[in-house]
């Protein structure tokens, strides 16, 4: 199916943006249920219209609602469904398999285990009501620009959801509770297309772990409560589950796979080029792939076919901001593998993927998503150099 | 104004080479070996006990000062770890010279609040001052506990 028309060269972001101190204090509130929905809305519309506010007047040409609402880019889920729960990993501790490794985890990350949820399936699924499109319709109403949804994507859920003690009970097995994960998100899918989103992107950064993830410190909070199987085995059933949610879908559909975005601490972050994802990329009935490539981790830019590439050109995790000119060269190398018309521009991951754990504050990420407006401009201008 | 004026007994009955149950009052806690070098031993050791405590001591301590200074907190959590001078000492390796003694014990103790981080660090620092297993243990051991607000 043709992709809906965007500007050449599009620059976007992955998602998230780092959340006011208001708004954490009310999803704080929210969560110790001191705050009502009303209340908690109406905070997160104003955050929501400053997050756009800040992408228009950086010149980001498809925009998203900087996953404002949400707590962290999949627990959110916990709240829209019935049959999941949001739990805590301290709650969490006493249903996780290998102790020992999650608490090299928590220690390498030097994170408290309070500080992160987890949406554990308890109960049948059950969509309560819209998971992201609600998001869509006002973020729609503030802006004509196109609008990006970001959505876990199914082998991502399925594998947070599924705690074998608590989620046993109701489902067989884990393939069991992915055909209903499968079919939520194919209809939340379904309802951003018709309520006009430009791009429905599913985050599936824990594809990265399987197959870079042997023998390196394990970097993804929400794959840490399930058992590694084998790799190849898993890598098929989230290719199986990822396309019939996202094949033949009436919009533009993206893949965001990264390395981890907890740590500013690079070395707690996987490393090797996505070579060894070429296969399971190949396989992918999506329209484009969202990688990272702003750091060396990230190795040569791969050919990512028919598919069209979202191109990490800064770091969400650092002070500094790139040069212009050094995304422009980024850009340009990238050139050699994608041609321009399937090329677009993004950070290599979100800035506030965890909303209590921010990479940046919001002055550096202006400056970020300006300096990739800027070199976008000039690779649009002059893409040869 | 309560009797500040207090000791307390705890009875530790062997129940077999690496399970011991301690009786206090009327709660019940079982522990293993004294230093345990094996991870998948049936019960926590004496080392991770004291570990326990400390930690137990300092989110107690915390959230009493805490409530005391009126400094709102949405959740607390520490991690603490030790090693020992010479563990080959404590189990009697032959030739071995030194101590068994906990040589440093180490850690994070992490605070959600949305008080001011100034105000974090003055509850931190009256905690550690009347923590009792604090102000024991840092006269012998090298201590150090970081504190780590979170949003
Ligand atoms: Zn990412």
């Amino acid at each position: 199916m043709p992709l809906p028309p965007l500007p050449p060269l599009p620059v976007t972001t992955v998602g998230s943006l780092p959340r006011s101190p208001e708004l954490l204090r009310a999803l704080k509130a929210r969560r110790r249920g001191d705050l009502d929905r009303a209340g908690f809305d109406a905070v997160a519309d104003a955050a929501v219209r400053d997050a756009v506010a800040l992408q228009t007047a950086a010149g980001i040409d498809i925009v998203t609602d900087g996953e404002q609402r949400r707590d962290n880019f999949y627990s959110f889920v916990a709240e829209k469904l019935d049959g999941v729960r949001a739990m805590t990993l301290a709650e969490m501790l006493d249903h996780v398999e290998d102790k020992a490794g999650f608490e090299r985890l928590l220690a390498t990350l030097d994170v408290p285990a309070y500080a992160i949820t987890n949406p554990t399936c308890v109960g049948p699924l059950a969509r309560r009501e819209p998971l992201a499109a609600d998001e869509l319709a006002f973020v729609r109403g503030l802006t004509d620009a196109p609008v990006k949804v970001p959505l876990p994507g199914p082998y991502l859920l399925t594998r947070a959801m599924w705690v074998p003690e608590l989620t046993g009970r109701v489902y067989a097995d884990k393939e069991a509770l992915a055909e209903d994960v499968v079919a939520l998100l194919r209809a939340e899918a379904e309802a951003l297309a018709a309520g006009g989103a430009a791009v429905v992107q599913f985050d599936e950064p824990v594809l990265s772990e399987l197959v870079f993830g042997r023998g390196q410190t394990r970097t993804f909070m929400c794959a840490a409560l399930a058992a590694r199987s084998d790799p190849e085995e898993e890598l098929a059933f989230a290719v199986d589950l990822i396309n019939r949610v996202a094949a033949d879908l009436p919009v533009r559909t993206a893949l965001h796979v990264c390395r981890g975005n907890w740590s500013r601490d690079e070395r707690t972050l996987l490393s090797g080029g996505y070579a060894p994802l070429q296969p399971t990329f190949d396989a992918l009935a999506v329209d484009e792939l969202v990688l990272e490539y702003a750091t060396p981790r990230a190795g040569a830019v791969v050919d990512p076919g028919a598919k069209a590439l979202g191109l990490g050109v800064v770091n969400p995790r650092t002070d500094e901001i790139e040069a212009v000119d050094d995304i422009v060269a980024r850009i340009r190398t990238a050139l050699d593998v994608v041609p321009l018309d399937r090329l677009s521009i993004n950070p290599d991951c979100g800035f506030g993927t965890f909303a209590l754990r921010p990479m940046n504050d919001g002055a550096r990420v202006d400056g970020k998503l300006r300096a990739m407006v800027a070199a976008a401009r000039v690779v649009r201008d002059d893409p040869v150099g | 104004m309560q009797d500040v004026t207090h000791a307390w007994t705890v009875r530790v009955r062997a129940d077999g080479p690496d399970d011991a149950t301690a009786h206090a009052r009327r709660h019940v806690l079982r522990l293993g070996a004294a230093a345990g070098f094996d991870a998948e031993a049936p019960l926590p050791s004496a080392v991770e006990a004291l570990l326990a405590a400390l930690g137990a001591d300092l989110l107690s301590t915390f959230a009493a000062t805490a409530r005391r200074a009126r400094l709102p907190h949405d959740a607390l959590e520490a991690v603490l770890r030790c090693t020992l001078d010479n563990p080959l000492v404590h189990l009697g390796v032959i030739g071995e010279t030194g101590s068994p003694r906990i040589a440093a014990i180490d850690g994070t103790f992490y605070v959600s609040s949305d008080a001011g981080t100034d105000d974090i660090e003055r509850i931190w620092t009256l905690t550690r001052a009347r923590s009792p297993l604090y102000t024991t243990l840092e006269r012998s051991v090298a201590l150090a506990v970081r504190l780590c607000p979170t949003p």
